[in-house]
């Protein structure tokens, strides 16, 4: 079976006409998957929605408000879903078209089958049990399903969901027709026996006796019935909020977990700007009273330079002293002029320049010490004006107003950051409460319906005995009553015929325990095969079982033969037993509709993520995958590591988009892991 | 860079001074060595200087003027004293600034930098 086509309007955020078509081309093409991504709170889970109202109508799960917001506060509003499937054993394509209209404050269903073109002309009860012959809505768990199934059912083990949906599986349900109807035809004959020994005056305290446990049989089979319907409810009810509890606990912690992973970011990044303003503030500060001495600093430079051109002055000064005094030794000694190289004879000449050197060095005495003294002065004056210059082009570069900009930033970025921790504290106080009050408030609920449940099934069991009990003294009245009959009588006749059918009844209720019991080990065996496939143990393992003594509990089997105790597993190896029985279920059943799976990756372990995608990639049903597309900006999905191995297997992909400010959601066609 | 010489402690006669700035105005005054050196300046440009009544420790000298221009401008201003003697002029520079700095911060309230940065 494949699911063709999906076309919607005015359900849950799809608010116009939205349509999804799987073509089936690409089954030719032996390309079985397709994607459909979406953020959470996108309408993922809508679409599985759709899909379950569409076939089950109020029945389906999630379907208490299908009416989009707006839609339904407009006049007439029509919302409908329709399904189209196509069967290639039978080559027959199936329309199912479920519309809900509102008129006034009443919101009438109605429901709609076509069969290659041609409506099925009956009342809603007919179409609708139709449909449960193509896919029964007890084993729709099975091809559509989310994380949630799976842990719903690695939660309890197996249990009473493994026995009801074995005994549910198509071919079984005729049987059991078949009986009932049986039971029918019994009891006509019963009545036509009554008639027969009303006449018959010496048999009619066998026939009273036989009146009065048939109504005390009627009596009880009616409240076997009424338990029973009432049991399924209830227990229906318990399943919707094991689900609840967990869908709606999950997401909102997520979602709090997700704000509080942000702001724990977020002030982290803070406390690394304040790390930063304040090592600003801090040399800042430091070279705040550099900003004051600027002045003085001024002063200082033009001080030092008025101090280096005064030494400047008295270097040059002594330096031509020093030269005059050196020139006037050397003529003196040579004998002729170091200027000019003129040669020197007159004696009085030499007095002369002889008296002139002897008075220079009176009044100029140690010139050449002096000058060195001078020019170490100078050498360290400049030194210290050169430091100066520096120390001033630093102060230049220092704004005031940085350092105020600074402690203001200081500021603000102290209060944002008592602000984020207020945050974060609210939010993990919220965390505590919020997953201790919601598990509280679902667990009262859910202990309240299991002790209503514990005690519909004792009064079902003491139903059930006495029904047997009074079964049991029917048939010893009746065998008086075979006895007492003569032969060849119209009584004996009927009485024949009550034999025949008791015969037929005995016989097909021994088929059905027999079948049953054998698909459920063909099932298990299946099951068992994908858990070797899909676990990490496979040198430890050799499978898994479940057994009617245990109340069809799941039990791990090791290769030594020994049987671990289930309740040591890890949950997460629980998850791989559950998930391989609903891939054993779905696979070993007559029905092939198509998978279709809910943001079912991303809480799994990576190593069951990859063996799903590969025993995916080799399934031949259609598989629809709901993605969870990343909200990070990366934009991955949660698939997008194991893509790999099922890429060649994916024939379209969608996406879905929703408008942020009317908050509806559309469906468009598009690349994600498969690129051009 | 560290200060010439060996002495190694700043001293103050005005501590208490010091540490109420300091607790009460954190925003303008993140340190002792950052209120020092304010001090100091304010005392140098107001050419103010007050001999210490007693010596309280303040604080180690290496944890004030890092740049050197502290040391420099006392180079500058006492080229014939020893390293020694110029940080015992600071600290009456301080001693007098810190003065200027704690009447101006208790009258106004708050401490104004651009004051003393302008004149």
């Amino acid at each position: 079976m494949w699911l063709q086509r999906i076309a919607m309007k005015n359900f849950k955020p799809y608010r116009g006409l939205t349509e999804i078509i799987f073509e089936q081309t690409c089954s030719q093409k032996r390309k079985h998957i397709f994607g459909i991504y979406g953020d959470n709170g996108f309408g993922k889970t809508s679409i599985l929605d759709a899909i379950y109202w569409g076939l089950y109508g109020s029945r389906g799960r999630n379907t208490k408000l299908v009416f989009n917001d707006k839609a339904l506060n407009e006049k007439d509003a029509e919302m409908f879903v329709e399904l189209t499937f196509y069967d290639e054993v039978l080559k027959k394509t199936y329309i199912i078209i479920r519309k809900a209209i509102k008129k006034g404050h009443n919101i009438k269903e109605s429901l709609e089958v076509l069969v290659d073109g041609e409506a099925i002309i009956s009342d809603v009860l007919y179409k609708q049990d139709f449909i449960d012959q193509l896919i029964p809505y007890e084993i729709s768990r099975f091809f559509f399903f989310d994380a949630e199934d799976v842990k719903t059912l690695a939660r309890e083990q197996g249990g009473e969901m493994v026995r009801d949906s074995v005994e549910l599986l198509l071919g079984l349900k005729s049987i059991r027709e078949a009986i009932n109807d049986l039971e029918n035809v019994r009891w006509d004959l019963e009545k036509l026996r009554k008639k027969q020994l009303d006449n018959e005056k010496h048999l009619r305290s066998l026939s009273e006796e036989l009146d009065r446990i048939n109504t005390q049989l009627g009596h009880y089979k009616k409240r076997k019935e009424e338990i029973k319907k009432e049991l399924a409810d209830k227990k229906a009810r318990l399943a919707e909020l094991r689900r609840e509890l967990a869908q709606s606990s999950y997401e909102e912690i997520r979602n709090l977990e997700d704000t509080r992973q942000k702001l724990e970011e977020k002030l982290e990044r803070l406390e690394k700007i304040r790390e930063n303003i304040k090592k600003e503030i801090e040399e800042n500060s430091t070279s705040l009273h550099l900003l004051i001495l600027k002045p003085e600093l001024l002063d200082a430079k033009e001080q030092l330079e008025k101090k280096l051109s005064e030494l400047q002055r008295e270097q040059e000064k002594l330096r031509k002293l020093n030269f005059i005094i050196k020139s006037l030794e050397e003529t003196l000694n040579e004998s002729k002029c170091s200027v000019c190289g003129r040669i020197i004879f007159e004696e009085y000449e030499i007095r002369q320049l002889q008296e002139q050197l002897k008075e220079l060095k009176e009044e100029h005495p140690q010139v050449v010490d002096k000058l060195k003294e001078i020019d170490k002065k100078h050498a360290y004056y400049n030194h210290i004006y050169s430091q100066l210059l520096e120390k001033l082009r630093k102060i230049e570069r220092i704004a005031i107003s940085s350092v105020y900009e600074s402690r203001i930033k200081l500021k603000e970025t102290e209060e944002e950051i008592n602000q984020v921790k207020r945050q974060i504290k609210q939010i993990s106080e919220k965390l505590k409460n919020v997953g201790i009050a919601i598990i509280n408030q679902i667990e009262k609920k859910i202990s309240q319906l299991e002790r209503e449940i514990g005690k519909l099934e004792k009064e079902l069991q003491k139903v059930t005995e006495r029904i047997e009990e009074l079964t049991s003294e029917k048939n010893k009245i009746e065998k008086k009553l075979k006895r007492r009959i003569s032969s060849g009588s119209e009584l004996s006749e009927i009485e024949a015929k009550i034999g025949l059918v008791d015969t037929l009844k005995n016989a097909l209720k021994e088929y059905l325990d027999i079948v049953v019991e054998k698909r459920r080990q063909d099932i298990i065996r299946t099951s068992s095969d994908i858990f070797l496939e899909l676990t990490n143990k496979k040198d430890e393992y050799a499978g898994f079982e479940f057994s009617s003594k245990n109340n069809y509990k799941f039990q791990i089997v090791c290769k030594d033969g020994s049987r671990p105790n289930m309740d040591t597993i890890s949950y997460g190896e629980m998850e791989v037993v559950a998930l391989s029985f609903i891939l054993g279920l779905n696979k070993y059943s007559q029905v092939k509709a198509p998978i279709i799976t809910d943001t079912l990756f991303g809480r799994l372990s990576p190593y069951v993520q990859e063996n799903i995608a590969k025993l995916f990639s080799e399934m031949e049903n259609q598989i629809i995958l709901l993605v969870l597309k990343d909200e990070r900006p990366n934009g991955k999905t949660e698939i997008d590591s194991i893509a790999p191995i099922f890429k060649d297997k994916i024939c379209k992909e969608f996406i879905i988009v929703r408008n942020q400010v009317n908050r509806e959601s559309s469906i468009f066609e598009a690349n994600v892991l498969v690129g051009e | 860079m560290v200060w010439e010489g060996t002495k190694p402690k700043i001293y103050t006669s005005s501590k208490d001074k010091y540490e109420e700035l300091i607790n009460k105005y954190k925003e303008y005054f993140p340190s002792f060595s950052i209120l020092f050196q304010i001090a100091a300046a304010i005392g140098i440009i107001f050419e103010e200087k007050e001999e210490l009544s007693k010596k309280e420790e303040l604080i180690n000298t290496y944890s004030i003027d890092k740049d050197g221009t502290l040391e420099l401008l006392m180079k500058i201003k006492y080229p014939n004293l020893t390293p020694e003697q110029r940080l015992e002029e600071l600290e009456k520079y301080a001693e007098a600034g810190i003065r200027i700095i704690y009447e101006d911060v208790i009258a106004n309230g708050r401490f104004d930098i651009k004051r003393y940065i302008e004149s």
